[in-house]
């Protein structure tokens, strides 16, 4: 166990950022883990034998890591699409692995169905969880993703010019899809927020114009939001890239309660939480990159730092800006969890017993 | 409006159609490849580089820009052989080993080709001796690479010290770009230049292309 025995999980305290509140005590949050990390959390109860185990094992890790809540997928929507394998290749490009290219193609595509899902596996986990804790469901991709995964990025960008009725009716099967997914999610008690994981940008732009945003893909997540919220519980925004032209719409029309993914070539976490505070609530935020090529001290420096920025007015979660790969090291990583230990004892944090 | 204003309006408007039927009719009304290009499509990709840069534009605009470019190209391009007219220069571009993402490398070749530059793209995944290979074979006078992660930028300084090893350093500059490159990344590599776009990236050889010019 990584945490101290008296920081014990406690939804609660995400919930108070999540509603853009101080929070009693540094809130962490992370979206995934790296296998060597969950390793590094869990020692000897490491396991990932099952799909079952591996679910365990994630909880296990976010309880020592000092998180309130466990990230979880229930496997099965899959959108299929064709695997270009480079055994040493360390990305794949968004023009890979298209299948649908035509109206043909769309209309012969296996769409996967919910049924594959099996969502009892909120339930029967949750007994791993700590009793104050709660599961936060995210999808395999996005609606955005997932349709350029099975239709290419490329051929995107030109099948919104020259076939829109396709686009539309494509958009609209993945987009039911996860609809249907998060609905099923939230059914669970034990769920107490959403991550809605969808990149929509790259470092200058959206990948596709907010025009084309608005009429595609944001319709479906106002309304799981809107479901989300209609169940007491939150949600949050997973997005990498530039967001400057759909920030409006992030908050205003889709309303979400939280964004994740901050990078510092886009938005430093510091000036986007200088712009949202109040409005959003901004999690995690320690540039990947700073990451993994700083010190570990310049790191707990850094995220003391934008502890102490969000003290008063809250709202602030601290974690990466994307996620912990296993290439950024385990001090590392490490340290920003301290950080956040350190804080109520350091700069008087409410529960300070001084 | 003259048709060479229809043509640079039908790449800047995105409408490929139209710019095809554009550059038959003014081939047809004997205006030749090298006004075509130097009067419609260069300023009209121009154009959209620069509406891109604004945030005006976004990549599906371009790519359907670039096709319309294409169409006029596909039409004027044996004509610019046959008539002995010169491309700006040449680039052999690529995605660096190890990575597999290409579409920041191709919209710096669309815009580099709209700019009136021919372009070599060796495609993704590309490592330090196919790199040296296309110099050799091609002459570029620019060589451009590209990497998305970290953890494959850290293989552009193989491909500079390959080139430098093979004798070519000096026939050819060398650009990067990609989400985790940096200017200062760049300099520390011993890179000629570093665009963090693909207009950015026309603007950059331009500039060199004077530089050498004035030199």
């Amino acid at each position: 166990m990584f945490r101290s025995q008296n920081r014990e999980p406690d939804f609660e305290n995400l919930k108070q950022v999540l509603q853009k509140k101080a929070p009693p005590r540094a809130v962490l949050f992370e979206f995934l883990l790296g296998e060597n990390k969950e390793k590094r959390l869990t020692g000897t109860e490491f396991r990932s034998s099952s799909e079952f185990d591996r679910v365990v094992t994630t909880i296990k890790a976010f309880d020592s890591g000092g998180y309130d809540f466990a990230p979880i997928i229930v496997r099965g929507l899959v959108f299929e699409r064709k695997s270009h394998f480079v055994s040493h290749a360390l990305t794949k490009s968004l023009n890979e692995g298209s299948v649908i290219t035509d109206r043909q193609s769309f209309e012969n595509y296996a769409w996967p169905e919910i049924e594959n899902c099996d969502f009892s596996i909120i339930s029967k986990a949750a007994s791993y969880l700590h009793p104050k804790a709660k599961f936060i469901p995210f999808s395999h991709d996005g609606i955005l993703e997932n349709v350029i995964g099975i239709v290419g990025y490329e051929r995107l960008c030109l099948m919104l010019y020259e076939d829109e009725p396709l686009v539309s009716a494509i958009f609209f099967e993945v987009g039911k899809r996860i609809h249907s997914y998060f609905k099923a999610c939230l059914s669970y008690p034990e769920v107490g927020a959403v991550i809605l994981n969808d990149d929509w940008g790259f470092n200058t732009h959206t990948l596709i114009s907010p025009k084309a945003l608005r009429k595609y893909v944001f319709p479906w997540y106002k309304e799981i939001v809107v479901m989300t919220h209609d169940n007491g519980k939150y949600a949050i925004l997973h997005s990498c890239g530039r967001y400057d032209a759909i920030i409006e719409d992030i908050i205003g029309d889709m309303r979400f309660d939280a964004r994740h993914s901050y990078e510092d070539g886009i938005t430093p976490v510091e000036a986007a939480y200088e712009a949202l505070k109040g409005r959003l609530a901004v999690l995690g935020g320690m540039d990947v990159g700073f990451m993994a090529r700083s010190g570990a001290e310049e790191i707990y420096e850094r995220s003391t730092r934008m502890l102490r920025r969000s003290a008063g007015l809250g709202g602030y979660a601290l974690g990466s800006g994307n996620s912990i790969p296993d290439y950024i090291p385990d001090e590392n990583y490490l340290a920003m969890l301290q950080a956040a230990f350190d804080w109520e004892n350091r700069e008087g944090g409410r529960d300070d017993p001084n | 409006m003259t048709l060479i204003e229809k043509l640079k309006n039908a790449i800047i408007d995105v409408q490929p159609k139209k710019a095809e039927e554009t550059t038959h009719e003014l081939l047809t009304q004997g205006v030749g490849a090298a006004e075509i290009l130097n009067q419609a499509l260069i300023p009209g990709m121009d154009e959209v580089g620069r509406l891109f840069k604004e945030g005006e534009y976004y990549v599906p605009e371009v790519l359907v820009a670039a096709k319309a470019m294409n169409a006029t190209l596909s039409l004027i391009e044996p004509l610019l052989v046959q008539g002995g007219v010169p491309r700006r220069g040449k680039i052999v571009i690529g995605t660096i080993e190890g990575d597999l993402h290409d579409i920041g490398k191709n919209l710096v070749s669309m815009m580099l080709k709209g700019a009136g530059y021919a372009i070599i793209d060796l495609g993704v995944d590309v490592n330090a001796n196919q790199f040296v290979e296309a110099i050799q074979n091609e002459q570029p006078d620019y060589v451009a690479i590209s990497a998305l992660l970290t953890s494959t930028m850290v293989n552009i300084p193989h491909v500079i010290q390959s080139i430098r090893t093979a004798g070519l350093r000096n026939r050819v500059r060398v650009l990067v770009g990609g989400a985790p490159l940096t200017q200062a990344y760049a300099e520390e590599i011993g890179a000629d230049g570093y665009a963090p776009d693909a207009s950015e990236a026309v603007s950059l050889v331009r500039q060199m292309d004077q530089a050498r010019a004035g030199t």
